[in-house]
């Protein structure tokens, strides 16, 4: 489970997350949206205890990610927006990283990233170290970080980045799997479609404030739209995104 | 210059253009990257010349503080103008190699350049020009003490000859070793080998076996005397005597041995400048580039532990094995080329260095204490291990790949534990290693009357290291691996951390003989700095503590 009270982050003068506030059940995988710079990856390191809150206080599992963090850690599965992996290292290399971080089991952690590995088509290049990996099979090795630590909370900011059409029809799969399972999962994503179908609830955010939430036929409805793009558009300010494009074009010529 | 190139075989306009685009990754080596590091980015002439004069300050300190050089110009001209060859050598290798190292070798040119229409002459051709004026400005500076010394007590004609041959040496030493540097890239990373390419490897090979040479040559010397004239076979082997023989014949000191060694410097310095010419570069990139989707896939995953193989450092290697971050370290001492370059060009300047103090001390024998040899040169000994590991605490907090460093920062860990990492390889892999070698050779070659004065004296300085390292682990705190490399290109970083350990080691050459010399002092020293360490332990902790709950990670 995943408790926001009054959360707020600072940089300097810049307010990036003010006064949120969220939470997220297990069994749940909530649609943690917004416009870029609206504070949803600032959102989300806080809870990673990568960035330490300003005011306000986040919880994973009962445990305060400031107060308790290595206990909130250790309840975290996190895939990162930025994509970032050492590249330097070799899959199982990786995986070995994360799972010795993590405290788990040598043999169990073994066992299980080799399995990974295999089932997202990783095998043969598990022994390579990641220089030349696509942006899609880096996303694969981060899948598996997140998942070789048997996490009870998944924060995947942009999961699917770069992923071919099968495996983003196999990860949606599984984390319906895992959501049924009761595990707790926040899911960052600009593509509107795949929150609309995999979401059980949606929140939009804007300026580090919540601006709506809801499931998203409560929101289409509230916005009077019929997708969740058009309702988006209309809650973060862009009313219509035929005019901008011409525009654009406009100014090409 | 429009000629120039031309005649070389280049393309002007592509010159034109590829020039000022080097010109400029030229500048993130010096000029960019330290005004970065003073927060300013736009007085880029001001931040060249401070380098600059940073690098002169350098260079008057370890000539004249350090390695003894007006001494040992008096004593053993010979020996001295070879010690201060092989420290300019090494500076200018090191300060080129280190500041320039993305000029020449820059993954920015393999993605941008490699597919477009430009010929290997002239993008080589842009590359030299570029880095040549700062190459010739970092050789110059180096050759200024020296010379200074010389004309102070020997002819003017003399002083050219070894300004003309210095310069040659170290322009020609450098461009020896970056060729050298290619080759071993295209033996390792592509199927394509250049025999040409070979022979300048196995000379680079040789200039680089240096150090090891004087270690095995001294000892031999310092029982026959010290000679006044260099043997002829090892005339031959030596490229620095090749250069040193220059302002010999100058002065008119004519033998066999001192003609063949003008002919070889001079000959070499021809050839080196010919096949580097003909050097194709960025066909090199690119086949560099190309093989390295060849490699070997390994299923079979165990976790890193080459260094195990090593007996000799199977023992430091056991205490981190277990450790999260001997994976990183491992991985990143194989893969990353700037960590590498880091880590090794730190290693080839310890080594480098070694070379010179051990010279002097075998050159003064027994009467060394009295020509001021010995403590200078034991300055020398201590500031070079001071550096290193003081460099190296920061080195390891650097990687190209520190957005990554999420990962750390995520994990259910101690950041403090994290921490510490970077000071416990330290400590096993350097600093114990280095002192227990000191000891061996302080025994081996008499350097003190008796094992035991050894034993103070190298004690003394290790709680002195120990100190030294425990205040800078307290000074910084970080994640290893989660800062960009530019980190350590700072200036302010760099300059503070050079000139502590300048400090540190004076301060040690003088006080370690005083606190040695009777063994209450002894015995007092050591109670003194143990107290210290563990009081500084106490304050380092608390504060690692306090920081620690501030770390965050901003990228």
């Amino acid at each position: 489970m995943v408790e926001i009270e009054k959360l707020s982050k600072r940089f300097g003068r810049k307010v990036a997350v003010e006064e949120l506030d969220l939470t997220v059940q297990p069994g749940e995988i909530l649609g943690f949206l917004g416009p870029n710079g609206a504070g949803k990856s600032t959102t989300v390191k806080i809870l990673t205890g990568m960035l330490k809150p300003s005011s306000g206080s986040a919880r994973i599992c009962g445990h305060n990610v400031v107060e308790d963090s290595l206990e909130a850690k250790r309840k975290i599965g996190f895939v990162p927006e930025s994509g970032a992996v050492y590249e330097v290292t070799t899959p199982n290399e990786y995986l070995d990283l994360i799972a010795t971080l993590h405290d788990i089991d040598r043999d169990r952690a073994q066992t299980r990233s080799k399995e990974l590995l295999r089932l997202f088509g990783l095998s043969d290049q598990s022994g390579q170290q990641m220089f030349d990996f696509s942006k899609g099979m880096k996303q694969k090795v981060l899948l598996c970080a997140a998942l070789v630590t048997e996490p009870e909370v998944l924060l995947l900011d942009e999961p699917l980045n770069g992923l071919d059409a099968n495996t983003v029809s196999v990860v949606k799969e599984l984390l319906r799997s895992l959501a049924n399972d009761g595990r707790t999962i926040l899911f960052c994503s600009h593509i509107l479609e795949v929150v609309e179908r995999l979401c059980t609830r949606i929140v939009i955010i804007d300026h580090g404030r919540t601006i709506t939430q809801g499931t998203s036929e409560e929101i289409r409805e509230k916005e009077n739209a019929s997708t969740l793009e058009e309702a988006f558009s209309r809650i973060t300010g862009i009313s219509d995104p035929a005019s901008v494009s011409s525009d654009i074009m406009s100014a090409l010529k | 210059m429009k000629y120039a190139i031309r005649a070389l075989g280049g393309n002007y306009e592509h010159w034109r253009v590829l020039h000022s685009l080097a010109r400029k990754q030229a500048a993130t080596g010096v000029n960019a990257w330290m005004s970065r590091g003073m927060g300013r980015t736009r007085k880029r002439s001001g931040m060249t010349v401070l380098f600059y004069v940073f690098m002169a300050l350098m260079a008057v300190n370890t000539y004249f503080l350090t390695t003894g050089l007006m001494e040992g110009l008096k004593l053993f001209p010979t020996t001295s103008t070879l010690i201060t060859y092989q420290v300019t050598s090494m500076f200018v290798l090191v300060t080129i190699s280190q500041v320039f190292n993305e000029l020449f070798v820059s993954n920015d040119d393999y993605n941008n350049l490699s597919f477009r229409p430009i010929d290997n002459r002239t993008y080589f051709l842009s590359k030299l020009t570029a880095i040549i004026v700062h190459l010739y400005v970092v050789a110059a500076i180096m050759c200024i003490p020296p010379t200074i010394a010389l004309l102070i007590d020997i002819r003017p004609i003399e002083c050219i000859g070894y300004i003309a041959s210095n310069f040659l040496l170290q322009t020609g030493v450098t461009l020896l070793a970056l060729t050298g540097f290619m080759h071993v890239a295209s033996r390792a990373l592509t199927k394509g080998k250049d025999p040409k390419v070979g022979i300048i490897g196995g000379v680079v090979a040789i200039a680089m076996m240096i150090p090891t040479f004087w270690f095995y040559f001294l000892p031999k010397m310092q029982t026959m005397q010290f000679p006044t004239e260099i043997p002829i076979w090892a005339e031959i082997i030596n490229p620095f005597a090749w250069y040193a023989s220059i302002p010999a014949v100058l002065q008119g000191s004519i033998s066999m041995s001192t003609l063949i060694g003008s002919l070889l410097a001079t000959t070499a310095s021809v050839m080196t400048y010919i096949y580097f010419m003909k050097y194709s570069k960025l066909d090199l990139l690119v086949s560099v580039q190309a093989n390295r989707d060849e490699a070997a896939t390994d299923i079979d995953y165990a976790r890193p532990k080459k260094l195990m193989d090593l007996n000799l450092l199977a023992l430091p290697a056991a205490f981190l094995q277990n450790h999260p971050m001997w994976i990183l370290f491992w991985a990143h001492l194989r893969a990353n080329r700037k960590f590498r370059t880091t880590i090794f060009g730190l290693v080839f300047m310890l080594v480098f260095l070694l070379g010179a103090p051990l010279i002097a001390i075998f050159a003064g024998g027994a009467n060394s204490l009295d020509t001021g040899f010995y403590s200078a040169s034991m300055s020398l000994l201590y500031m070079v291990l001071m550096i290193y590991c003081l460099l190296m605490t920061k080195g390891l907090l650097l990687s190209s790949e520190y957005r990554a460093s999420w990962a750390l920062f995520t994990a259910p860990i101690q950041l403090k534990d994290l921490h510490s990492f970077s000071d416990r390889l330290i400590r096993y892999f350097v600093a114990i290693p280095y002192v227990v070698l000191l000891f061996v050779v302080c025994c081996i070659y008499g350097l003190t009357e008796t094992w035991f004065d050894a034993f103070k004296q190298v004690l003394v300085f290790g709680l002195f290291l120990d100190l030294a390292l425990k205040v800078k682990g307290g000074i910084e705190v970080n994640v290893p691996f989660s800062q960009g490399p530019e980190a350590l290109g700072k200036f302010l970083t760099q300059f503070v951390i050079i000139f502590a350990s300048m400090i540190l080691a004076n301060i040690c050459s003088v006080l370690i003989p005083l606190c040695t010399d009777q063994l209450v002092g002894f015995g007092a020293s050591v109670l003194v700095l143990a107290t210290l360490s563990g009081v500084t332990s106490l304050l380092v902790r608390k504060r690692v503590n306090r920081r620690e709950r501030l770390l965050e990670f901003v990228v």
